[in-house]
C-alpha cells in the first residue's frame, strides 16, 4: 500500500487523520517542525497499528526546503494531507508585516504548493491519488474578528478548486475539508452547541470515508454544510451584523 | 481556557483553568502553584480538578515502546485504556489489571492505584507497573521504580497526581489466548451466603465479584449474584467463536440523553434491580467478551447522566477481614433504615496492600455503593464513615467527592504523616494540588 504523507505532523486533526488510516495498514510519512515530537508519533504508530512509519523535519515556511521533501519522497504518496494553520489574534497581527506574512505562508502558500507539487507528481507517476487540505469554514465569509485568517483559508479553498479542475483527467482527487468548530475531547463536553462541534477523531472519520469513496471538492461535517451555504447566500447588508 | 469541571459524579463543581498538556519535556514549565493532572476525567469527585490549573494529559497518548517477546510496554500517561487495549488486544496481549472501565486514562490508573476483579490474585495496576516518570517544577523529568527512587514509586502510585505529573507509565501486558472468558453465575440468598461463595470463587478464578441487590430486604439484604470468570484458552472457544478469537470493543455505543427526569428513581431501581438479576441468571454458565465482562457499564456512555444535573455520589470503601462481615451487615442496616437505596452495590474481597505510601486496597473486603445525591445522604455517609473508621477501614479517594478532613485523618493516621512529609520535603505540597487535596488536607 502506498503512504500517507502528513504535512503538520502534530496537529490534533493530523494525528487523528494518520491513525484513521494506519489502523488499516498504511504507511505514515509525518512531516513536521518540531521532528522530536513527530518522531514520538511515529513510533506511536508502528507500535500502535504495526505500520511502517517515519518522521522528516520540515518548516512549511521554507517553500523551497517542502518542495524538496515532496519531490525527494520515495515512492509517491498516495494520500498527501496539509494539515497545516495558524489562527492569531487578529487585533495582533491586522497591519503587522511579519505577521500577515505568517498568516498567509502557513494557511495558504505553503499547503496550496506542497499540495500543488505532490498533484503533479501523482499525476505524472500515474498515481489515483488524493489531496486534502484544511481549509475553515472561516473562508466562506469575512469577519472582523479574524479576516486575514479567513482570506488565507478563502485563498486555499480557491486554489484546491483549481487544482481539483486540472487534475480531474489525472484521476487524483482533491478535498477541502472545513470543520467548523473543532474540539478536542478535553472540551467537547463543555462546548455549546454539540451538535456544531465535531472532535479531531470526527474529522478524521469524515476525510477518511471521502477519501474510501473518491470523493472530490469541499467537506464538511454534518451540519456545516447548510450552514455554509446559508452564510455564503446571506446579502452583504445583514452579513456585516453577524 | 477557564471552564467549569466536575468529575464522573458530575458533583461537586470547581472553575478552573484547563490546558492541554505539551510533550514531557515542556511540561515543568506549565507547572504552576496549585496544578494538577487530569486524564479522561473518571475520577468521580475532585480529585482531577486543580485548585488553580488542571493539566489535561490527553495529548500525551504515544505509545512509546513495546516488546512483543516480553509484554513490556512504554506510553504516555494520557493514553486511554480503552485504546491501549484495541491496540494490543488482537496481538494476544491484555492489561494485568483493569478497573470497571476502560474509559480511563493509564496516568489516572497509576496515581488511583486502580483495582480490578482479579485483585485477590494480581493485586492492583501499580504492582505490575515497572517504572514510572515524573514531570516535577524547576524543569525535572524524574525515573522512578520500585528499585530507583523507591520513595518517590510508592508516593506516586496511589498518590492521586500530588507527586508530580505522571508522564511516562512502563508495563508489562499479559497474553492472553483469546479476548473472551468463561463466566459463571450464581444467585446467594443473603450477605453471609454472597460472601462465602465469593470466597469459593476466588479460590477457583481469576476473576470474581460480587452485586448485591439493592431490592432485597430484611433477612434477603445482601442476597446478590457472584459472578466469576477466567479467561478462554483458544482450544476451549466454542466452534462459532472460533472466527473471531479478539472480539472488537462493542460498537454503537447508546449515548445517554439528557432528560427532563432522571431516569434513577426509587420506582426505576426496582426494575432495573431485577431485571439485572433476571439477565445474570438466565445463562448461568456462559462465554463471555472481555468488553462484556469486564465493563459492562461503557455501553451506555454518559450513564452518569441518569441521576439527573444533582449528580450521584460513590461510596467504596475497604474494611480489614476481620470485623468485615459485621460491617458489611451494619452497612446495609443503615441504608435500609435510613429508607435509601443504592443503585448499584458491588462487593469485591481484596488479596493485598498496594505498594503506594496511599493505595486504597488492603487485606480485607471493599464495597462500592452509587446513590444518587439526595438531601438525606450526607448523614448516612457521616454514619458509615464511622462504622469504617471504627472497623479500621479506608475510603477510595479515586470515589470521593465529600470525605470530611477530620475523619480522613483519622482513617488513614498510620500513613498519611509520610505522605505529607513527602510532599512537604520535595517542595510538591504548594505546587501539585487538587480540590480533594485541600479538601482533605492531602
Amino acid at each position: 500500500m502506498r503512504s500517507l504523507l502528513l504535512i503538520g505532523g502534530t496537529s490534533d486533526i493530523g494525528t487523528a487523520i494518520a491513525r484513521r488510516f494506519a489502523r488499516e495498514g498504511r504507511p505514515v510519512v509525518l512531516a513536521a517542525r518540531d521532528v522530536g515530537e513527530a518522531e514520538a508519533a511515529a513510533a506511536d504508530l508502528r507500535h500502535r497499528f504495526g505500520v511502517p512509519a517515519r518522521a522528516v523535519a520540515l518548516d512549511v515556511r521554507d517553500l523551497e526546503a517542502g518542495l524538496e521533501l515532496v519531490h525527494g519522497l520515495e515512492p509517491c504518496p498516495e494520500i498527501a494531507v496539509a494539515a497545516v494553520g495558524w489562527l492569531p489574534e487578529q487585533a495582533a497581527v491586522r497591519e503587522d508585516p511579519e505577521g500577515v506574512r505568517r498568516v498567509v505562508e502557513v494557511n495558504f502558500t505553503a499547503p496550496a504548493l506542497l499540495l500543488a507539487a505532490l498533484g503533479r507528481r501523482m499525476a505524472e507517476e500515474g498515481v489515483r491519488g488524493h489531496l486534502v487540505a484544511l481549509g475553515s469554514v472561516a473562508g466562506d465569509r469575512g469577519r472582523a474578528s479574524n479576516w486575514w485568517y479567513g482570506a488565507a483559508k478563502a485563498g486555499l479553498h480557491a486554489a484546491m478548486e483549481g487544482l481539483r479542475q486540472e487534475l480531474l483527467d489525472a484521476g487524483v482527487r482533491v478535498l477541502t475539508v472545513r470543520p467548523g468548530f473543532v474540539r478536542t475531547k478535553m472540551t467537547a463536553h463543555l462546548a455549546l452547541p454539540p451538535f456544531l462541534t465535531s472532535t479531531p477523531e470526527d474529522i478524521a472519520r469524515l476525510v477518511h470515508r471521502a477519501v474510501t469513496k473518491g470523493r472530490s471538492g469541499p467537506l464538511y461535517p454534518f451540519p456545516w454544510r447548510l450552514v455554509s451555504l446559508l452564510v455564503r447566500l446571506l446579502p452583504a447588508s445583514l452579513a456585516r451584523r453577524i | 481556557m477557564r471552564v467549569e469541571l466536575s468529575g464522573f459524579g458530575g458533583w461537586p463543581r470547581h472553575r478552573t483553568e484547563l490546558v492541554p498538556a505539551p510533550p514531557p519535556a515542556r511540561i515543568p514549565a506549565a507547572l504552576v502553584p496549585g496544578t494538577v493532572a487530569r486524564g479522561n476525567g473518571r475520577a468521580y469527585g475532585d480529585a482531577a480538578i486543580g485548585t488553580v490549573r488542571t493539566l489535561w494529559t490527553g495529548p500525551l497518548d504515544f505509545v512509546e515502546a513495546f516488546d512483543a517477546q516480553s509484554g513490556r510496554i512504554t506510553v504516555r500517561a494520557g493514553l486511554l485504556l480503552s485504546d491501549l487495549i484495541a491496540a494490543f488486544l488482537p496481538r494476544g496481549f491484555f492489561p494485568p489489571v483493569v478497573p470497571g472501565t476502560r474509559q480511563v486514562s493509564l496516568g489516572g490508573m497509576v496515581a488511583a492505584d486502580v483495582h480490578g476483579k482479579n485483585h485477590h490474585r494480581a493485586g492492583s495496576f501499580g504492582d505490575h507497573v515497572e517504572e514510572l516518570e515524573l514531570a516535577l517544577p524547576e524543569g525535572t523529568l524524574l525515573r522512578c521504580s520500585p528499585t530507583r527512587n523507591p520513595e518517590w514509586f510508592s508516593a506516586t502510585v496511589g498518590g492521586m497526581g500530588l507527586t508530580g505529573v505522571i508522564v511516562r507509565i512502563t508495563l508489562r501486558l499479559m497474553r492472553v489466548e483469546t479476548g473472551w472468558l468463561s463466566v459463571r453465575a450464581a444467585a446467594t440468598p443473603d450477605l453471609a451466603a454472597t460472601m462465602q461463595a465469593l470466597v469459593a470463587a476466588e479460590r477457583a478464578f481469576e476473576y470474581a465479584v460480587a452485586w448485591l441487590d439493592g431490592s432485597a430486604r430484611g433477612p434477603r439484604r445482601g442476597a446478590g449474584i457472584v459472578l466469576a470468570g477466567d479467561h478462554l484458552p483458544l482450544a476451549e472457544l466454542p466452534g462459532d467463536l472460533r472466527a473471531v478469537p479478539f472480539p472488537p470493543a462493542r460498537g454503537g455505543r447508546i449515548t445517554m440523553p439528557p432528560l427532563p427526569v432522571p431516569p434513577v428513581n426509587r420506582l426505576s431501581l426496582s426494575v432495573l434491580n431485577r431485571l439485572y438479576r433476571t439477565v445474570q441468571l438466565r445463562r448461568l454458565e456462559r462465554v463471555e467478551d472481555w468488553d462484556r465482562w469486564f465493563f459492562p457499564l461503557d455501553a451506555l456512555s454518559g450513564w452518569n447522566r441518569a441521576y439527573g444535573p444533582g449528580g450521584f455520589v460513590q461510596y467504596q470503601f475497604a474494611v480489614p477481614e476481620g470485623p468485615a462481615r459485621g460491617v458489611l451487615g451494619a452497612v446495609l442496616e443503615r441504608i435500609a433504615r435510613r429508607g435509601l437505596r443504592s443503585s448499584l452495590a458491588v462487593l469485591k474481597r481484596f488479596g493485598r496492600e498496594g505498594r503506594g505510601l496511599l493505595s486504597f486496597p488492603l487485606r480485607g473486603w471493599t464495597l462500592a455503593l452509587d446513590f444518587p445525591r439526595t438531601r438525606d445522604l450526607p448523614a448516612l455517609l457521616a454514619e458509615l464513615d464511622r462504622i469504617v473508621l471504627e472497623a479500621g477501614g479506608r475510603i477510595y479517594l479515586a470515589k470521593d467527592a465529600r470525605l470530611p478532613a477530620a475523619t480522613f485523618a483519622r482513617m488513614e493516621e498510620g500513613r498519611l504523616g509520610r505522605f505529607l512529609d513527602f510532599r512537604e520535603r520535595h517542595g510538591l505540597a504548594r505546587v501539585f494540588r487538587s480540590h480533594l487535596s485541600d479538601r482533605l488536607g492531602l
